[in-house]
C-alpha cells in the first residue's frame, strides 16, 4: 500500500517537475530522459529476463526511426500511425532475428545480435537512395495524436513521452504477471525447471525478444521526431552501449532498473561539463565499478536499503513519522 | 520504494537550482537585449567538430575564429565597446549532437549569432532550428542544399560542391583532359554530394567518363583492395573525394605505393593543404586540386591574417583557418554597422549590401551564398602551387 | 594476372594481420572461456605506444615496437588481476561486461591525450617491392614474415613447451586440471597476458601500413569476432585458416561487390556459421563449462 503511495508520489513529481524550468532546454532533457528509459526497458527484457546480452540491440531502436520516418515521407500516413507500422515492421524483422539467433547462449548470442545490428546499419547507410545515408534523413516535427500541437513543444512533448512512458511500465509489468511472463521468468532462473513445468523455452524466448524490439521501436520513433535527423549512427553500438549502460547500472531485471540507469546517463551529465570522451571515460569507469562491486545494480542496492529501512522502521515508529511530516 | 522519493526530492532540488542559474542567464540577456547597450558582450556561437572523425577541421576553424575576435577586441570591440565573447560548443561530427547545441546555444545561452558547422549533415540537421530565429553563418559545410528554403538570416562563407564543380570540374574536363576516370569517395554526406556534383558536371558527350567509382568507410585505413580494382580500367586519372587530410594522403601514398604511376591524380577541391602534402610524401607529387583561398595571395589584409596567425599559432593558416577567421570578422563588422547585435533584419541586409575585404580577396553574398570561383592548385616538390600547362 | 597476383598479396596481408590478432582472442577464449570485447583496444595500444615513443622518445621503429609489448603486458598483467580474475568464476555476463568497460576506457584516454588525428609511424622498412606490375611495400613484407614466424612459434609453444601443455589441459578440462592440482589462476593470467601479446603485436606491424587511429580496435574486434567464429571458437588451426579465409573472402567481396559491402559479407558469413554451425568450420564440440 505504502509503495504505491510513494510511486504515485513519484510521478506526481515528475509531472510538476517540468513547471519548475521557464527554460524549454531543460524540459527536453527530461524528454529525452523519457525516450532512453524507454529504449533501455526494451533492452532490460531481455537482459534482465531472458538472461543473455543483446549487443546488437540499438538496430531496433534504428530500425523503428527510420522505418517511421521513411513510412510517414513516402505513403503520407500520419507519423503515428506510420509509428504504429513500424513497431509492427520491427517486431517482425525482431521475431526473425531472434528465431534464429536464440538457440545460442553467453557470448555467440553477444556476437550474433551485433552482427545483425551492423548489417542492418550498413545496409541503410549504403542505401543513400532511400535512406540518405549518412547525409542523413530529416524527420519534420509530426503534431502530438489528437491535439494541435506539435512534438517540438517542450512541455507537451514531455507529458507525452512520459505517458508513453508510464504505458510501457504498467504493460511491461502486466506482461510479467501473465502465465507467460511467469514462464520467462522461470526460464531466467534455469531451464531445466522451466521445460520440465511444460514451457516451450525457445518460444517463449523468441516471444520476449519480439516484444523487446517493438519497444525499442517504439523508442526510436519517439527520438527521431524529438531529434529532428536520423543517421545510420542510430543503429551503432554506440547506442546499444548507452543501453546497455543504462541497464547495467540501473539493475539488471529490476523493473525500475532502466529509469534510475536513464536518469543517471542522460539527465546528470547535463549538468556537469564534460568533454564526451572525458564523460565516455567516466561512464567506462562507472561500468568497471558497477560490474565489480554492484554487479545488480542501484535497484538491487535501493531494495536492501529498503529492507534496512523497513526492519529499522518497527521499533522507531515514532521517529518515522515526525520524519515524514517533514518531508510534506 | 522511500529511498526513490529522496532520490526524487534531491533531483528536484538539483534541477530547481540549475533552472534557477538559467533563468538569471535569461535575466540578464533580456535586459541587453531590451536597450541593446546594457551587457558589454556580444555572444556569438561558434559550433564545430572538436572530436569525431572532422576534429581537425573543427580545430582550424576554431582557431581562425578566436583569432578573429581577439583581433577585434584588441581594437575595441563592436558596437561602441563590446567585446565578442566566443561560446564555442563541440558537435562531435554528428547531426543530432550539432541540433542540441544549436537548440541550447539559441534557448540556454541566448547567444547573439551562430557560426559553425563542417559537416553538411550537420548544417543539415541544425537550418531549422535556426530558420527566422538568429543569424546563421555555415562555415564549412558544402552541400547545396543547406542554402534551400533560406530565411534571411543564413549565410554560407565555403563554396559548394556544385560551384567547385562548375569550375574545378570543367577545368578538369577542358584543360586537364583525361578520357577516363577512377573515383574512389568516401562514403559519407559529402562523398555522395560531391559524387553527385561529379555526374552532373560530366555528363555531356566531351566529358570524361566514370569508369568506376569505389566508396570507403570511414573507419577504412587500408585502401589498396579498392585501389587495384580502380587501376585494373586503366583510367587516365584517380579522382579522390575525401575530406579528411589523413584518408587523401593514404589514399595517395598507398595509390603510389601500387605502382599507380602514370595515372594523373587529382583531388577533390577543397582539401588540398599542406598537411596532406607532408603525410602523403611522394605519393602526394603531383596532386593536382583547387582551392577558394591560399595563404600566398597578395593583398593588405591577407598579409596582416597570416602574419598575426603565425603569431598566435605558429603555422601558417589554410582555408579552414581562413574561413572560421572570416565568420567571426564579417559577422561582428556587420553587427556593428547595423548599430546592433540582434537586429538581424538589419544585419543581414548589410551583410548581402555589401562588399567585404577579407583576406581571400573581396566577398559578395548572393542570397546569402558567398561568391568566388577556385583556383586550380597542384603539389610540386613538397609545395602547394598555382597550377601551370 | 597482375591484378590476381595483386588481389593475393592484399588478401595475405590482411589475412596475417587477422590470424595473429584472432590467435590471442581464440587463446583467451579456449583458456578463460572469455570474450575479450578490449581485444581491439590492446592492437590500437600497440599502434599508439609506438607512436608515443617514436615522437617523444625518439626511439626507432624496433625499439619502440619491443618497450611498447613489455608495457602493454604489464598493463594486461594488471588488468588481468584486478578486474578479470575476481570475476571470472561468477555469472559469464560479468567478465563480458567487465571487458566491455575496459575496452571504452582505454579507448577513451588514448582519445583524451592524442585526440582523434590519426598518427603516423615511420618504419625504416620503406620502399616497394616490384614483381612484374605486383607491388608490395616492404613493411607489407615484414608484416607477413613477422605475421608467420609469430603463428609458427606460437604452434610449437602450444605443443611443445610444458605451459603450452598445461594451458591445453585446462582448456581441454578445467575440473580435472584443478583437481591434478595445475595452479589454474596462474595459468589464466599467462594465457591472457600472451593473448593481449599478439594484439599487441599485430597492432605494432599494422600501424607503419596505416595510421595509429582511436578506432582502429573498435574495426578491428568485429572482424576478429568473425575469424574466431569462422573458425570455432577457442581453436587454434581455425583461427589460422578463418583469418586466412576472411582476408582473401574480404578481398574478393570487395572487387566484386564493391568496397562498401565487404563488411557485410563478413557479417553474414558469420551469422551463416554460427546458424549452422555454431563450434566453427574447424572447432570442436566444447566440454559444458
Amino acid at each position: 500500500m505504502k509503495d504505491r503511495i510513494l510511486i504515485f508520489i513519484a510521478v506526481v513529481v515528475l509531472i510538476l517537475l517540468p513547471l519548475l524550468f521557464s527554460n524549454p532546454y531543460y524540459i527536453n532533457i527530461l524528454t529525452q530522459f523519457a525516450i532512453f528509459a524507454v529504449f533501455a526497458l526494451s533492452l532490460n527484457f531481455i537482459v534482465g529476463y531472458i538472461g543473455e546480452i543483446s549487443f546488437g540491440h540499438a538496430a531496433y531502436f534504428g530500425l523503428g526511426a527510420y522505418f517511421t520516418a521513411l513510412i510517414s515521407q513516402n505513403f503520407g500516413t500520419s507519423y503515428w500511425i506510420s509509428l504504429i507500422i513500424a513497431i509492427m515492421l520491427t517486431g517482425l524483422i525482431g521475431m526473425f532475428v531472434g528465431f534464429l539467433t536464440l538457440r545460442l547462449q553467453g557470448v555467440y548470442f553477444a556476437i550474433i545480435t551485433l552482427a545483425f545490428a551492423e548489417i542492418f546499419r550498413l545496409i541503410i547507410s549504403n542505401l543513400p537512395s532511400i535512406t540518405r545515408g549518412a547525409m542523413g534523413l530529416s524527420v519534420p516535427s509530426p503534431n502530438i495524436p489528437f491535439t494541435n500541437v506539435t512534438f517540438g513543444d517542450p512541455l507537451m512533448t514531455y507529458y507525452f513521452v512520459f505517458g508513453l512512458m508510464l504505458l510501457v511500465i504498467l504493460f511491461i509489468k502486466y506482461v510479467l504477471e501473465t502465465p507467460f511472463g511467469k514462464g520467462v521468468i522461470a526460464i531466467r532462473e534455469g531451464h531445466l525447471l522451466a521445460s520440465s513445468i511444460g514451457v516451450n523455452v525457445v518460444k517463449y524466448k523468441v516471444i520476449t525478444f519480439t516484444i523487446s524490439t517493438m519497444i525499442a521501436a517504439l523508442s526510436g520513433g519517439l527520438y527521431g521526431a524529438f531529434i529532428g535527423i536520423l543517421t545510420p549512427d542510430l543503429l551503432s553500438v554506440h547506442y546499444t552501449t548507452e543501453a546497455l549502460l543504462m541497464v547495467v547500472v540501473g539493475g539488471i531485471g529490476y523493473l525500475l532498473g532502466p529509469l534510475y540507469g536513464a536518469f543517471i546517463f542522460t539527465v546528470i551529465p547535463e549538468f556537469l561539463w564534460m568533454s564526451p570522451e572525458v564523460q565516455l571515460l567516466v561512464f567506462g569507469i562507472i561500468l568497471l565499478l558497477a560490474v565489480l562491486f554492484m554487479p545488480r545494480g542501484i535497484a538491487y542496492i535501493l531494495e536492501q536499503l529498503k529492507h534496512k529501512l523497513e526492519n529499522v522502521r518497527q521499533p522507531k515508529a515514532k521517529l518515522e513519522s515526525n520524519s515524514e511530516e517533514m518531508e510534506g | 520504494m522511500r529511498k526513490i522519493f529522496m532520490i526524487l526530492l534531491t533531483m528536484m532540488f538539483i534541477l530547481g537550482a540549475c533552472s534557477q542559474g538559467s533563468s538569471g542567464d535569461n535575466g540578464n540577456n533580456g535586459s541587453s537585449e531590451s536597450n541593446d547597450g546594457g551587457g558589454d558582450t556580444v555572444k556569438i556561437g561558434v559550433v564545430a567538430p572538436l572530436t569525431g572523425p572532422a576534429a581537425l577541421y573543427g580545430e582550424q576553424v576554431e582557431a581562425g575564429a578566436k583569432l578573429a575576435a581577439k583581433l577585434i577586441n584588441e581594437e575595441g570591440g563592436i558596437l561602441g565597446g563590446k567585446q565578442i565573447e566566443l561560446v564555442i560548443e563541440d558537435d562531435q561530427s554528428k547531426p543530432e549532437v550539432g541540433l542540441s547545441k544549436y537548440k541550447e546555444l539559441i534557448e540556454v545561452k541566448n547567444v547573439d549569432a551562430i557560426t559553425g558547422g563542417v559537416n553538411s549533415s550537420v548544417s543539415m540537421a541544425t537550418k531549422d532550428i535556426a530558420k527566422d530565429r538568429i543569424l546563421n553563418i555555415v562555415t564549412i559545410s558544402k552541400a547545396p542544399e543547406i542554402m534551400a528554403d533560406r530565411d534571411n538570416y543564413r549565410f554560407r562563407l565555403n563554396s559548394t560542391n556544385d560551384m567547385d564543380g562548375e569550375s574545378f570540374h570543367k577545368f578538369i574536363s577542358e584543360t586537364l583532359q583525361p578520357k577516363t576516370v577512377a573515383v574512389i569517395v568516401e562514403n559519407t554526406d559529402y562523398g555522395q554530394a560531391e559524387i553527385e556534383a561529379l555526374r552532373r558536371n560530366w555528363s555531356s558527350e566531351n566529358d570524361p567518363e566514370i569508369v568506376g567509382v569505389e566508396f570507403f568507410e570511414l573507419e577504412d585505413t587500408d585502401y589498396t583492395n579498392p585501389l587495384t580494382k580502380l587501376k585494373s580500367l586503366n583510367a587516365d586519372a584517380l579522382y579522390v573525394v575525401g575530406a579528411a587530410i589523413e584518408i587523401n594522403s593514404a589514399v595517395f601514398s598507398q595509390a603510389h605505393q601500387l605502382g599507380f604511376n602514370d595515372t594523373m591524380k587529382i583531388l577533390s577541391p577543397g582539401n588540398i593543404n599542406m598537411e596532406v602534402v607532408k603525410l602523403a610524401g611522394e605519393g602526394g607529387e603531383g596532386v593536382i586540386s583547387a582551392d577558394l583561398y591560399q595563404n600566398s595571395i597578395d593583398n593588405e589584409m591577407n598579409k596582416m591574417f597570416v602574419e598575426k596567425f603565425e603569431q598566435e599559432y605558429g603555422y601558417l593558416p589554410e582555408k579552414m583557418e581562413l574561413l572560421g577567421f572570416e565568420s567571426i570578422w564579417l559577422t561582428a563588422k556587420a553587427m556593428d554597422q547595423a548599430g546592433s547585435a540582434n537586429d538581424y533584419d538589419k544585419i543581414a541586409e548589410i551583410l548581402s549590401s555589401n562588399n567585404w575585404e577579407s583576406p581571400r580577396g573581396e566577398v559578395v553574398f548572393e542570397n546569402g551564398q558567398a561568391q568566388g570561383e577556385v583556383l586550380p592548385l597542384v603539389i610540386k616538390n613538397g609545395e602547394i602551387v598555382p597550377y601551370e600547362q | 594476372m597482375e591484378f590476381v597476383g595483386q588481389l593475393l598479396v592484399n588478401g595475405s596481408v590482411i589475412g596475417v594481420t587477422y590470424v595473429v590478432f584472432a590467435l590471442g582472442l581464440t587463446l583467451i577464449f579456449g583458456i578463460l572461456g572469455l570474450i575479450n570485447f578490449a581485444h581491439g583496444e590492446f592492437y590500437m595500444l600497440g599502434a599508439y605506444g609506438s607512436f608515443v615513443l617514436q615522437q617523444q622518445f625518439g626511439l626507432g621503429y624496433i625499439t619502440s615496437a619491443i618497450t611498447t609489448i613489455i608495457f602493454v603486458l604489464l598493463l594486461a598483467f594488471i588488468i588481468e588481476k584486478y578486474t578479470i580474475s575476481p570475476l571470472i568464476d561468477t555469472d559469464h555476463l560479468n567478465s563480458l561486461l567487465a571487458t566491455f568497460a575496459i575496452s571504452i576506457i582505454i579507448l577513451n584516454i588514448i582519445v583524451i591525450a592524442y585526440g582523434n588525428t590519426p598518427r603516423q609511424i615511420e618504419t625504416p622498412f620503406t620502399g616497394v617491392l616490384a614483381i612484374g606490375d605486383v607491388y608490395i611495400t616492404y613493411q607489407r613484407l615484414i608484416l607477413i614474415v613477422v605475421g608467420v614466424v609469430i603463428i609458427l612459434l606460437l604452434n610449437l609453444f602450444i605443443k611443445r613447451s610444458k605451459l603450452g601443455k598445461l594451458m591445453r589441459a585446462v582448456s581441454q578440462n578445467r575440473m580435472g586440471a584443478m583437481v591434478t592440482g595445475i595452479p589454474i589462476k596462474r595459468i589464466y593470467t599467462a594465457t591472457f597476458v600472451l593473448g593481449i601479446g599478439l594484439a599487441t603485436i599485430s597492432g605494432i606491424l599494422i600501424g607503419p601500413i596505416t595510421y595509429a587511429t582511436p578506432t582502429m580496435g573498435s574495426s578491428a574486434i568485429l572482424k576478429g569476432f568473425v575469424v574466431v567464429i569462422l573458425g570455432g571458437l577457442g581453436s587454434i588451426p581455425g583461427a589460422i585458416i578463418g583469418g586466412f579465409l576472411l582476408g582473401f573472402g574480404e578481398t574478393v567481396a570487395s572487387v566484386i561487390l564493391g568496397n562498401s559491402w565487404k563488411d557485410v559479407v563478413s557479417y553474414l558469413i558469420l551469422i551463416i556459421v554460427l546458424l549452422i554451425k555454431p563450434e566453427g568450420i574447424f572447432g570442436y564440440k566444447r566440454r559444458a563449462q
